[in-house]
């Protein structure tokens, strides 16, 4: 089953990024960006790599460039960048992978340690409790899945 | 700092002068606010005189500490003011404004309860009956942009999505004037650039509950990016150092001339 992980990133950083990159002018020096932000290196490369993964962004020669859609997203409304977003977010292998499994479970509910112990058998180099979390999130975002955290379950949003 | 508003066409962009209504909607004239201390009294506000109209969208900038707070906490009929008077839409303005809510800087979020619970608390506080309050949480949840948290809890969430169940809920009580204490000041870089983005683009949307702000912030580029007017203040006490209308059309981007000349008028009123 393919996994790749997604960066551990909220998506409102990530759209945040688009926008910041977009105002001077669609591209920007990756370094200098990060300077002007005052963010870790690492950090900003987490944030792009997920902007990119997204098709928001791209990153030529160590640039970041605002993709076509990123330039649809920041035109666009907040439910209608919603609406973009769960479209990139829904073609993600690893949301393809959590989907399927919630599909062939009762109800479409699942436990939380299922998928703590698929990620971590599949991606032990990642932190599998965070990474689960940022799948729940961008899964919540994008309203293609639910988790409620008093029984630890994740589902199928109907 | 890195901002400016996205596109839209934008109301203010299509009423570039705000009509001269017939009572603003809020109005300071005079007003004073000072502390009593064990051994000394602490005036925070002097002689303040002030006005909001309908559909602006005003910011209030001045150092730490010089009053802003209070001033939304006059606004919203938390703290009476020691002189003068406040007007509501031309009338004095007495105890609780409740056509006011309140987004925080800390969010102010109750950790027990869902983004659900918390939006539709704020609801029930001001008498909303049940089934009102579910359609109306779920219509402003939505509106930010929450749909799909509904169920999650506060540390569940990035600072980003707390701050906007705190704008969902104070959206929901419908109120005629949002005001927001830094609100964005809690968040990074990309985030807050992420937020008030989305901040406009509710304020341009005509479903818009009320469609005033005044938002206190100390950071002058925030302020050039968001507002039509910038109310500046000086400190201990805090005075009206100056009240400019920012003509630049939106989306505004923090790298024309235009705003640049506005940031710096601004910045040197302050400092």
């Amino acid at each position: 089953m393919p996994i790749h992980p997604i960066p551990q990133i909220d998506l409102g950083s990530v759209v945040g990024l688009v926008k910041v990159v977009a105002d001077s002018g669609g591209r920007e020096d990756v370094y200098r960006l990060a300077r002007e932000i005052n963010y870790e290196f690492g950090q900003i490369l987490q944030v792009i790599k997920a902007a990119e993964i997204l098709g928001l962004v791209h990153t030529p020669g160590g640039d970041v460039e605002v993709t076509e859609l990123g330039t649809q997203v920041l035109r666009s409304s907040i439910l209608k960048r919603k609406e973009l977003i769960r479209e990139q977010i829904r073609r993600l292998p690893i949301f393809d992978t959590v989907l399927q499994m919630l599909r062939r479970a009762e109800d479409g509910r699942a436990d939380r340690d299922i998928f703590l112990e698929s990620f971590a058998l599949y991606l032990p180099e990642e932190d599998s409790e965070r990474l689960l979390d940022t799948v729940i999130d961008w899964g919540r975002y994008a309203e293609l899945l639910g988790y409620n955290d008093d029984t630890e379950e994740v589902y199928l949003t109907p | 700092m890195i901002m400016s508003p996205s596109d839209t066409g934008t109301r203010a962009d299509s009423v570039p002068e705000p009509e001269p209504a017939i009572a603003p909607l809020l109005e300071f004239e005079n007003v004073s606010l000072s502390y009593s201390g064990e051994s000394h009294r602490a005036l925070a506000l002097d002689g303040l005189s002030l006005s909001i109209a309908e559909g602006e969208f005003v910011c209030i900038v001045g150092p730490s500490g010089c009053g802003k707070t209070s001033i939304l906490r006059l606004m919203s009929g938390l703290l009476p003011p020691t002189a003068g008077v406040l007007r509501y839409r031309g009338r004095p303005l007495e105890g609780v404004n409740l056509h006011t809510a309140i987004v925080f800087q800390n969010f102010a979020l109750l950790p027990w309860l869902t983004v659900r619970g918390n939006v539709e608390l704020a609801l029930e506080a001001r008498g909303v009956a049940r089934e009102e309050r579910g359609r109306r949480g779920e219509a402003y949840i939505d509106k930010v942009g929450l749909d799909g948290y509904e169920e999650a809890y506060p540390r569940e969430l990035s600072r980003g999505m707390k701050q906007r169940v705190g704008l969902a809920r104070a959206l929901a009580v419908e109120p005629d004037l949002l005001l927001m204490d830094e609100p964005f000041s809690a968040l990074d870089a990309l985030s807050s650039a992420n937020l008030r983005d989305e901040v406009l683009l509710l304020w341009q949307d005509e479903t818009f509950p009320g469609n005033s702000v005044v938002m206190v912030t100390h950071i002058v580029e925030e302020a050039v990016a968001m507002a039509d007017r910038v109310v500046v203040l000086t400190s201990h006490p805090a005075r009206v150092a100056a009240d400019i209308r920012v003509e630049l059309e939106r989306p505004r981007n923090r790298r024309d001339p235009g705003f640049l000349e506005y940031s710096d008028q601004i910045f040197s009123l302050i400092v």
